[in-house]
């Protein structure tokens, strides 16, 4: 079921990076899969048990593994970095185009028939 | 979104510094509960885009200027390099633990880690926004 | 801390950072406080930290530093070895360049400077990780530097250039991210030592089913195999290569010059270098046999569309690529002189391919426009820039006496019996046309649209007199070097084979004719076979033709689908053949 939905996030964000047209979809799609692969190492962590992996001195018990979490906390950052900045050049590219369809973006940059 | 009622005024002007304080909260008890520098940032810059996104008043956008914010960023830029530098001067190496390890209480190191992202965080994500906010409601450049 | 082993690569990272740190500080101060002073903390950090490395290095040592004190198996730790530290060198020299012409282009705020040194900052963390996910750290953060970078100019083009290698490199950097889970869940760690340590034992404990519970043989197999390929496909899209490098050629021609002169000199060569730190640790023969044909097809695909191109900065880009292609092939053939050759044409190729940007980039900048087939007789104008061009030009089309001749002698030693290396000469010829297309803009009679333009402006508008010869300095800086490569082969060639496996292990000297009649045979072919096709390309007919060729430009959806089915291809590739 867990993989079910990494699958159906990953194959969704895929489809709207592809298929889309508009930037903005696109960079939506570039979020999913970047969760996608979030939910896919945080997953794989909860294998080994599922206590929070804090250490104490009276419990004990098979805690997650926190390599996985602690990664993706980085990769969490970078892609709100990233989806940061896509959205950036997305709205200065509207601005300057007044559309966010790519395929108009770039039959406005055409060079001319000679 | 031109229209904003005044329930959005209103709301968005009474939850912003309860906001601002969760997020500090946040920031402050990373080390002992779930949260940290990073979260509570991300809260702390949802509170300064609160009112700028849901404030009718003209002068909803001076909760902070972008040069105030542009400032704390750099300087929690800044502090989290020193912040590193400084376990190079306790034991050699990068962002390693320069307090001693019979200092009370423990997470000092954390602790001051977490501010420095936190001011980092809040203040970066703050601005980012606002700067796209402002921009979509000024008139077009061509 | 061991100040002997460690204080360097701690040198070589903080130096490019201190300088961003003081650039980004410096938005608040008047531009001379922070600018220049950057650039000081840099190079002379980074040098000192080179000159201090040396001694270990030339015996084979790699600097160790851990960060935050943890070791290997738990922490993540940074090191320089040989490949590293001339691969800093070759860094150094190209982004001092880059960082004059920035200099004399414009006047660039504080904060392009500090996007500049962050990108030089990771670029150095991405040539010293020791630790995957790290590495991937590293890439991304030099690619938003990037980004930043490339749409500095704020023009359309350069922000939908932007924009495209954003999606394709995060599109990218996702199945690196899967690749990174396939090998920790394999091997439980993240340290590339670790990880070829433990694809060993799994493979041997699965062979012989030492212990109950292993898992099947096959699917080890097929796991892994799937994770090399996964991660070697994401460094290869950084690097450039076909099917994955349509960002490359519209990304460096829309950044500024001195940008793209260090986008296309070194930026696209870090990925080849993290790769190669990879694949040092970790077997897998069957993968490099492929990487020779991908350069062999990356080499004519990049050098097929440069010739079609009417921008002169696209032109250079598309042949980025080509050269790329190189440089894969002789790194994918492997063995001691197929690596040689491929950190020597990573040299040779940043030199003259910085070089050249940085020359056409200045002479269109001021000219106003890019246009191959309308720029004429900039010889009377430019004639600084005119002789470091034609040295560049020279080199890439492989001329005698230097970088690029002695390059493609190396790389065919080390290929000549791989039926790929026929791709890597027919690129040759069309290297040379399409060069000898970018010289016509130097020579014959300007038109007077340009004249105009060009008689106009004083001769330093854009800086003063100093910041003009800065900018000479570092462009001598560079086309010395490529002298040097071409007329002192052998002892470069020696100095990498030091570096490459310290002095104690260096294997027996490879004896190499540089220059017999085969090989000045084989690059009096090329340049005449390329001097005819260029004459084609210019006549009107080829014109037409290459008018028509432009039109058939792959979009942004095109480039995505394209890269998709690269990686589809490299992954079927990996799980069959691992």
């Amino acid at each position: 079921m867990d993989k079910l939905l990494v699958i159906t996030l990953f194959c969704v964000g895929l489809f709207a990076i592809l298929a889309g047209r508009s930037l903005i979809r696109k960079i939506i799609g570039l979020s999913l899969l970047n969760s996608s692969v979030v939910i896919l190492f945080i997953l794989s962590g909860r294998i080994d048990g599922i206590r929070a992996p804090i250490l104490t001195q009276t419990e004990s018990g098979m805690i997650v593994d926190p390599i996985p979490q602690a990664l993706m906390l980085t990769a969490i950052v970078v892609g709100l970095s990233v989806t940061a900045v896509g959205l950036i050049l997305a709205v200065k590219l509207y601005r300057s185009c007044g559309s966010l369809d790519i395929r108009e973006i770039e039959e406005s940059l055409d060079e001319p028939a000679e | 979104m031109r229209t904003k009622t005044d329930m959005l005024d209103v709301a968005s002007r009474k939850l912003s510094p309860y906001v601002l304080l969760f997020g500090c909260y946040l920031i402050s008890y990373g080390h002992l509960s779930p949260g940290g520098g990073f979260q509570g940032g991300v809260v702390l810059a949802s509170g300064l885009i609160l009112p700028a996104l849901g404030c009718r008043s003209e002068r909803r956008e001076d909760l902070l200027s972008n040069f105030a914010l542009s400032v704390g960023e750099t300087a929690g830029f800044v502090l989290l390099f020193l912040i590193g530098v400084s376990g190079i001067a306790a034991t050699g190496y990068f962002l390693a633990d320069p307090f001693p390890v019979t200092a009370r209480p423990h997470a000092w190191f954390i602790f001051f880690m977490n501010l420095a992202i936190g001011l980092k965080v809040g203040a970066g994500i703050g601005l980012l926004s606002l700067l796209i906010i402002r921009e979509s409601l000024e008139p077009s450049d061509g | 801390m061991n100040p002997q082993s460690e204080l360097p690569v701690l040198i070589i990272l903080f130096a490019p950072l201190i300088a961003a740190i003081l650039s980004l500080v410096g938005k608040f101060l008047p531009p001379r406080y922070s600018i220049t002073p950057a650039f000081l903390v840099w190079l002379g950090g980074s040098l000192w930290a080179i000159y201090a490395a040396a001694p270990a290095i030339l015996y084979g040592q790699s600097l160790e530093y851990s960060l935050g004190g943890w070791a290997e198996p738990y922490g993540i730790s940074l090191s320089i070895n040989g490949l590293t530290w001339i691969a800093t060198l070759t860094d150094i020299v190209i982004a001092s360049a880059a960082w004059l012409a920035t200099r004399r282009y414009t006047r660039f705020g504080a904060l392009f400077y500090f996007f500049f040194f962050m990108a030089l900052f990771s670029l150095q963390g991405v040539l010293c990780s020791r630790d995957i996910f790290n590495l991937f750290v590293w890439f991304e953060v030099l690619s938003l530097s990037s980004f930043i970078l490339i749409s500095y100019d704020r023009s359309l083009s350069s922000r939908l250039a932007a924009i495209r290698y954003l999606l394709i490199s995060s599109l990218s950097i996702t199945f690196f991210l899967i690749g990174v889970w396939i090998l920790y869940r394999l091997t439980g760690s993240l340290a590339l030592t670790e990880i070829a340590e433990g694809l060993q034992s799994l493979n041997s404990a699965a062979e012989t089913r030492a212990f109950a519970g292993a898992p099947p043989f096959a699917r080890v197999q097929s796991a892994a195999g799937l994770a090399l390929a996964l991660i070697t496909a994401a460094i290869l899209t950084r690097a450039a290569v076909t099917p994955f490098h349509t960002w490359l050629p519209d990304a460096h021609t829309a950044a500024p010059y001195p940008v793209s002169a260090l986008l296309s000199g070194f930026v696209i060569k870090a990925p080849m270098i993290a790769l190669w730190r990879i694949f040092e640790l970790i077997e897998f023969p069957q993968l490099m046999e492929g990487l020779v044909w991908l350069g062999g097809v990356t080499a004519v695909w990049g050098v097929a569309a440069a010739m079609l191109q009417k921008d002169a900065k696209k032109l250079l880009g598309y042949h980025s690529v080509s050269q790329m292609g190189y440089i894969l092939a002789a790194f994918g053939i492997g063995g001691v002189l197929g690596r040689s050759a491929a950190l020597f044409y990573i040299i040779a190729h940043a030199l003259f391919k910085s070089l050249l940007f940085l020359t056409v980039g200045h002479v269109t900048t001021r000219v106003g426009t890019r246009n191959v087939y309308k720029i004429r007789g900039l010889r009377r104008f430019f004639p600084f820039y005119t002789i470091a061009f034609l040295i560049a030009a020279a080199s890439i089309s492989g001329l005698p006496l230097l970088a690029g001749f002695t390059g493609k002698v190396l790389v065919s030693e080390a290929l000549h019996s791989h039926p790929a290396y026929l791709m890597l000469l027919a690129a040759g010829v069309g290297t040379a046309a399409s060069f000898v297309k970018l010289s016509a803009m130097f020579f014959g009679k300007a038109s007077d649209a340009h004249l105009l333009i060009l008689e106009s402006r004083p001769a330093d508008d854009r800086g003063s007199k100093t910041a003009a010869g800065e900018a000479h300095f570092g462009l001598l800086v560079i086309a010395a070097g490529c002298i040097a490569m071409g007329v002192i082969p052998h002892l470069i060639h020696h100095y990498i084979l030091l570096l490459l496996h310290g002095r104690a292990a260096l294997p027996p000297p490879i004896e190499i004719d540089w220059y017999n009649y085969a090989s000045l045979l084989k690059a009096g072919v090329s340049i005449g076979g390329g001097f005819l096709l260029a004459l084609f390309l210019l006549s009107p007919f080829g014109k037409g033709l290459a008018h028509r060729a432009r039109t058939l430009r792959v979009g942004l959806n095109g480039s995505l689908r394209m890269l998709v089915s690269g990686f589809v291809l490299v992954l079927l590739y990996g799980l069959l053949t691992y």
